[in-house]
């Protein structure tokens, strides 16, 4: 058995031991973020991997993290907004125009073991809202993130993301009736 | 909110990283982050992980393949004293190593590798300025124990050579290989600790000398008695044995000087 008796190895046992809980708790919900922002599963685990060496890094300049969750979503949608401005690809606002809808890539069912016909009925309604709408969902109802945390996330106010939750809502159970 | 929706939403939640994708990913990380540590050398270059997401079909792969706990055995092979993932390279890799250790000769091997992997665990610390006074004890001590074995097992070779000479005629050979990897073991011990003191590297000096004189007395008697060359090999890889493990203790000797005191005592025992 070793022993390390140096203050700096010490710290650097402790940052690990951080970020592997934070990838243990949280890598299925940051999958899921990412998973439904992009088009497909290697994107989604490749934004992963960035999202936790950027967790890394926050951790790593002695910065604390209070509420996990928010903080993780935060950098997530910074990393979302990053990488799209990086690769000069279609800005987010005109992806919210229903054109997405062709590129979303629905997810294997049978490696998520979901029931194919419930995964298919679930998602295809879901993957027709607009981007934003789906993350705010996806916070709200799947991460179970409170409006005021979402608000802070977001840099928007309360009243804003209350009615624009409200409003996605209403277009995703309007799509689910048409459907259903 | 309607049950319809909340079933959508239940669903969404069931949306999770493959089990063995996590797994190699959740290694990834590790040593992603390990990279961003000035005191890890082998760190990974910092890429466009967005970009690169052909390597995501290499962790698919890997996944299959190894199934997550194959790979994280893999992982470790290259984990040091202190990482998470050092016991799981000692404990359970290198069981597995010795369990496919199946003949003598293997066996025997098996010690001398076991040594090295120590030693060379302690040569990248001390390349990187981490070998700590613990560390250092504990690693030199258990490579010592596997020379200790190494020697002994060659014993054991020898007696069982002399008991099947007149059926084996190929047992000289046998022992000179033994022979053979006792002198690779003390010239890349020399190798390694080429920096250190100048003591350390005359101890293995004389031990390489006490390994080819071993290996002289094999050439001596080829042909004509080879029960006494195996015996005269033996005896002198038993006097390289003790002479890599003065210079190993003569490294150890600056951090903790009551435990050495303590540790010649018991050797003085052994001896005896």
């Amino acid at each position: 058995m070793f022993y390390t008796s140096n203050y700096t190895e010490l710290a650097h046992k402790h940052a690990e031991e951080l970020l592997l809980r934070i990838y243990d708790e949280h890598s299925d919900a940051l999958y899921r973020f990412f998973y439904f922002r992009v088009s497909d599963k290697e994107q989604a685990l490749d934004l992963v991997q960035e999202a936790m060496m950027r967790i890394w890094n926050h951790i790593r300049s002695g910065g604390g993290i209070d509420r996990t969750k928010a903080f993780i979503f935060t950098v997530a949608r910074r990393l979302v907004i990053d990488e799209w401005r990086k690769k000069k690809a279609v800005p987010i606002s005109s992806l919210e125009d229903g054109d997405e809808e062709t590129q979303f890539d629905v997810a294997d069912p049978s490696a998520d073991f979901v029931n194919e016909l419930d995964y298919k009925l679930a998602v295809d309604d879901f993957k027709k809202l607009p981007e934003d709408d789906r993350e705010l969902l996806l916070l709200r109802f799947v991460e179970d993130l409170p409006v005021k945390t979402i608000a802070e996330i977001w840099g928007e106010r309360e009243n804003t993301i209350s009615v624009k939750l409200s409003r996605a809502l209403s277009k995703l159970r309007k799509d689910f009736n048409k459907n259903g | 909110m309607d049950s319809e929706l909340k079933k959508i939403f239940g669903e969404i939640k069931k949306t999770r990283i493959d089990p063995a994708a996590k797994s190699v990913l959740r290694e990834k990380v590790l040593l992603s982050a390990r990279g961003y540590e000035p005191a890890y050398e082998e760190a990974t270059p910092k890429r466009s992980w967005f970009l690169a997401s052909h390597r995501i079909f290499a962790y698919v792969a890997v996944a299959v393949i190894f199934v997550g706990g194959v790979g994280i055995s893999y992982s470790a092979e290259t984990s040091l004293p202190g990482e998470a993932l050092y016991q799981v390279k000692v404990v359970l890799n290198e069981s597995v190593l010795r369990v496919f250790s199946v003949t003598q000769e293997s066996r025997i091997s098996f010690e001398a590798n076991m040594a090295d992997r120590r030693l060379s665990e302690a040569e990248v610390l001390l390349e990187k300025g981490e070998l700590s006074g613990d560390i250092k004890n504990n690693l030199l001590e258990q490579a010592l124990q596997r020379v200790d074995k190494f020697v002994t097992k060659t014993g054991d070779l020898n007696e069982k050579t002399v008991k099947e000479e007149e059926k084996e005629p190929s047992a000289e050979s046998v022992v000179g290989e033994v022979v053979i990897e006792s002198e690779v073991l003390a010239t890349t011990t020399e190798d390694r600790f080429e920096k250190e003191k100048k003591d350390i590297k005359e101890g293995l000096s004389e031990a390489r000398d006490r390994i080819e004189k071993a290996k002289s007395s094999l050439r001596v008697e080829r042909g004509q008695d080879v029960r006494k060359g195996v015996e005269r090999a033996v005896i002198n890889a038993n006097e390289a044995r003790t002479l890599i493990r003065g210079a190993m203790e003569d490294r150890r000797g600056e951090n903790n000087k009551s435990e050495e005191q303590k540790t010649g005592e018991k050797e003085g025992g052994d001896e005896n």
